[in-house]
Formats: C-alpha cells, structure tokens, sequence
C-alpha cells in the first residue's frame, strides 16, 4: 500500500435496499492508526456501511476504496468480528477452530491446517487471554469470552484493518471494557472501526466517532459529549435537538427533511 | 444364537452386514453436517426426488442405482441453485422436487412391464437383497465421500459454521456449499439401499443426533455417529432377524428410541445442572 494511500477513502457513497435509501452521500476518510467509532439508531445504515466496506454490497453510486484498492481486493487483510448474535449456539466447534477459520485465506487449499497456523492460533489466544479456553466448544463460552474468541479470529490472519459490529452487545460492562481495553492495545498497531450503539463507552477509547443515520456526520471525540451522542442516537425529536447542538459547534450537517 | 450360525454360513446376510457397515461410514460423516447445517429438509428433498430416476433407469433397462445416483445429482444442484440464486422460497421448491420426483418415479415404474415388487425395496429399502455389485458401488461411493470431506474439511466446517466469514476469507462459499449438497446426494443412494426411500432421513439424522448428544467437535461427532450407525443397522439386522421383522423399518425403530432415550437423559442431565428457575 501507498504510503500516503488512505486505510479507507470513501467518497459520496450511496445505497438502498430496493427503493429505500439507506445511505445517502456518504463519505469517510480513514488513515491508518486511527480508531473510529460509527454510531447511530437501528436502521441508519451500520451495517449496511460495514458490508460495503467488506465488499458483501457494492455501492449504487460513489466510490469506495479500502487499503488502497477495491473492498474486493482488500478483504483477506481486513480482519472482521460480526455481531455474534448470528451464530448457532448448539454448533460443535471449538475456540481453537473458530480461531483458525480467521486463516483459511492464507493456509493450504486441501485437507488440514498447516501446523504454522495451529501455531500462530495459539499465540493469539494467548494474547486475548482466551488460551485456556481453547479446547471450549464456542457456545460454551460466556459473551465476553466469544467475543475475544471472535476477535482473536479477526486478528490471527495479521489484519490491517479491524472492523467490528456491536461488539460489546451481549457482554457485561466488566466484559466491554476488558474488550475494549484490548481494543486500545490492539490499535497500537492496527486500524479499528468499531460499530456500536454503547455510547458510554466508545467515546472514552475511539479517535473520532461518526454519527451515521443515512448520512454520515464526523466529530472529533473531544468535542463530543455523550450528551450529543444520546441525543442523536435515542428517538427523531431529539435528533433534531441533535442537530441544533451540533450547528451550535459549528459542524456542517447535512440531515434530510424526514 | 441363529443370527450368527446364519452370519457364518448365508452370504446375503454376511453381505447385509456390510452393506450397514458402509452405509454407516457415509451416514455418520455426512449426517453429521446435514445436522449441524440443519438442513435435514433439503436431504429430505433429495431422497425422495431420487424416486424419479431410479424409476425411469429400470423402466429403460438400466440398474437403479446408476439412475438414483444421476438423479440425486441432479436435484441435489438442483435445490441448491434455486435457493442460492433465486428468491424462491426455499422450502416450497424442496416440497415441490420431493413430490414431483416420487410421482415422476411412480409413473415410471407403472409403465414398465412385468413384476413390480421392486417399488416396495425402493421405497422401504431391503438390505438383505444387497449383490456384491451394490457392495461394490457402496463402497466406492463411500471412497469419494470420505476422499472429498478428507481434502475440503475446513472448507466445510467453515461454510457451515460461519458462511459469511467463509466468504471473506476466499471460500468459494457456493461452491462448497453445492458441493456438500452432492455428497448428501450420494449419501442418499447409499443409504436408500439399506432402509429405503422413505427412511433415509432417518439414518441420516438419527445417528448424527445421538452423536451430537457426546461430542464437542465436528469429526468426533462423525465418528461417534459412525459407530452408532454401525450399532444401529448391525444390531436392528440382528433383532429382525428371528421374528422376521422388515430389517430396515428394525433398524430405524431401534435408532429412533435410542435417540429419544439419549434426548431425555442429555436434557435431564442439563436440568439437573441448571435447576429452572421461576
């Protein structure tokens, strides 16, 4: 990659299912290192964002850049953890392989795991504290340990960019801030997004946190209060409250008339 | 005592007790992702689709088994093209191919001259019939299927668990997915040979679910359903023998109770953890 390439650069990005739009000129710009939190209400287009990144969705218009090429040609070095309220909890899998799932791009075509691959499972297991767990099955495991399960998979395959979807749903507060304390570590040397609707917490660790209700409205953490980010966040009266506080601190604002 | 002087001397029952060996080999690997997949339906489908091309082979003179693979081929891709590509309901087209194929089967059949008991040994199998060429053809359909789960294991694990991880990490998530849906077709035909038609999802669930009830990994649940397969057609072919019970409906009935029982006890045992409370 460039080194003046951006991690992500999306520019007037829009998409809908069918005639809805879900997102409506949207752009963002990532350099590398820097730890972004997305938030906004259900339906504002969270996820609908993170499966353009991902290269799932393709955009209907603008364009989208990730690591310097197409989401497409990007995807083996983004390191992804889904909501893991999607998974099949009664299914016979292990912590060490749901781990190594996170290598299958990289390891042989045919037949087993290398054992360079168990190898570097392990060492990552370690570093998210989980190696003891290994042999769990992944349903057994509490929410928090899942998590760092999930994150450990996103991470083994040496990702450049780390995207997460609500990861702290599911997890006590213990849990979500053991999480994203190994988040802060973790960004030492790896871009994260991080999508979530925790709004206690996510701007105590991120960079910049970007509201996202089909549009797209960037704030630098410090100006953010939490107050802000509620008031956005809970019910459209108070979005528009929203709106009123951030043209107070002079953010440009574009935010449809519905 | 009769079974085994009968097991030393009669061929056919020597040849019956092979045939369940190797039809559990292929039930216990292939049920094991039909369960955790939980796509028992779709395997359902295919069964009974496969009715269609047994009957038109032995209406034009060809052995059954060659028509039951081709079909099972075919309906197996089938069912995955359609509800991959298309946004048909996927259970409806799976109802749809089940039906039509067991009727284009039955048309087949009532037109082909002369005796017609055969229908009977498609429908509710007859292990005791097996030839050494249905060994034979069992035992290389059970070959492929190892083979292939052997070379794309993780493919498969993966697809199952987590397709769209899967795709990010460059698995041809369809293919594999169509690929697993072919090895249940073959399965099937294995499987129809011992108990039939109609009871092919048994043997292919059955086995699978009691495994389920002591395994935390994928491959030990194939073997323990492995095993438990073995058991189930070997004993049912040993407990039908003397009364002269239909071998394969003995089979099923003893792999249905020791499910139920295996159900009751794991669900007894998790309540006995985790007293309910409120």
């Amino acid at each position: 990659m460039n080194p003046d390439e951006k991690i992500i650069d999306i520019k007037n990005l829009s998409f809908g299912y069918g005639r809805e739009k879900v997102l409506e000129n949207v752009s963002l710009r990532i350099e590398a290192g820097e730890f972004l939190g997305i938030v906004g209400p259900n339906g504002g287009g969270k996820t609908t964002l993170l499966k353009i990144i991902l290269g799932f969705l393709r955009p209907e218009s603008g364009s989208v850049r990730v690591l310097g090429k197409s989401p497409e040609q990007s995807v083996s070095r983004i390191g992804y953890v889904p909501q893991h309220a999607d998974f099949d909890l009664e299914f016979p899998i292990s912590v060490h392989e749901v781990v190594l799932m996170g290598l299958l791009g990289q390891s042989s075509r045919f037949g087993r795991f290398r054992s360079q691959d168990r190898e570097k499972t392990r060492r990552i297991l370690t570093k998210v504290d989980m190696h003891e767990f290994r042999h769990r099955r992944f349903g057994d495991l509490s929410g928090g340990q899942r998590q760092r399960a999930l994150i450990a998979r996103a991470l083994v395959g040496d990702p450049q960019l780390l995207i997460m979807d609500e990861p702290t749903s599911n997890v006590d507060s213990w849990s979500q801030k053991q999480i994203f304390d190994l988040l802060s570590e973790i960004n030492k040397n790896c871009t994260i997004i991080v999508v979530s609707h925790d709004l206690h917490i996510v701007p105590a660790y991120v960079t910049r946190v970007a509201c996202l209700n089909r549009t797209l409205v960037i704030h630098p953490t410090k100006e953010l209060t939490s107050e802000v980010l509620e008031n956005m966040y809970h019910t459209p009266v108070q979005f528009v409250d929203h709106e009123k506080k951030v043209l107070e601190s002079n953010h440009t604002h574009q935010t449809d008339k519905s | 005592m009769e079974f085994f002087h009968a097991l030393w001397t009669q061929e056919f029952l020597q040849r019956a007790i092979g045939m369940g060996l190797l039809a559990s080999l292929a039930c216990g690997v292939i049920g094991s992702y039909v369960v955790v997949k939980r796509i028992v339906f779709i395997s359902g489908g295919i069964a009974h689709a496969v009715l269609g091309g047994m009957g038109i082979a032995y209406f034009l003179g060809y052995h059954p088994i060659g028509g039951a693979i081709v079909f099972a081929l075919l309906s197996a891709l089938a069912i995955g093209l359609i509800s991959l590509r298309t946004r048909q309901r996927e259970d409806t087209i799976i109802g749809a191919l089940w039906a039509l194929g067991m009727a284009v089967g039955l048309i087949f059949i009532s037109q082909t001259p002369g005796y017609n008991t055969d229908l009977m040994s498609y429908l509710f199998g007859n292990i005791l019939l097996a030839s050494n060429q249905d060994l034979i053809i069992t035992l290389i359909l059970d070959c492929i299927i190892v083979i292939v789960v052997l070379l794309f294991y993780k493919q498969f694990l993966a697809v199952c668990f987590d397709e769209e991880y899967a795709k990010l990490q460059g698995v041809r998530v369809e293919a594999v997915y169509l690929l697993l849906l072919c090895l249940i077709a073959l399965t099937v035909v294995v499987l129809i040979q011992v108990v039939g038609i109609i009871m092919v999802i048994a043997l292919l669930t059955l086995p699978a679910g009691v495994a389920s009830h002591y395994t935390r990994s994928l491959w030990g649940m194939m073997i323990v359903s492995i095993l438990s397969g073995a058991f189930f057609t070997t004993a049912g072919m040993y407990i039908s023998y003397q009364p002269d019970l239909p071998p394969g409906a003995t089979i099923i009935t003893l792999a249905g109770a020791v499910y139920l029982l295996s159900s009751l006890l794991k669900e007894w045992r998790i309540r006995k953890k985790t007293p309910l409370s409120g």
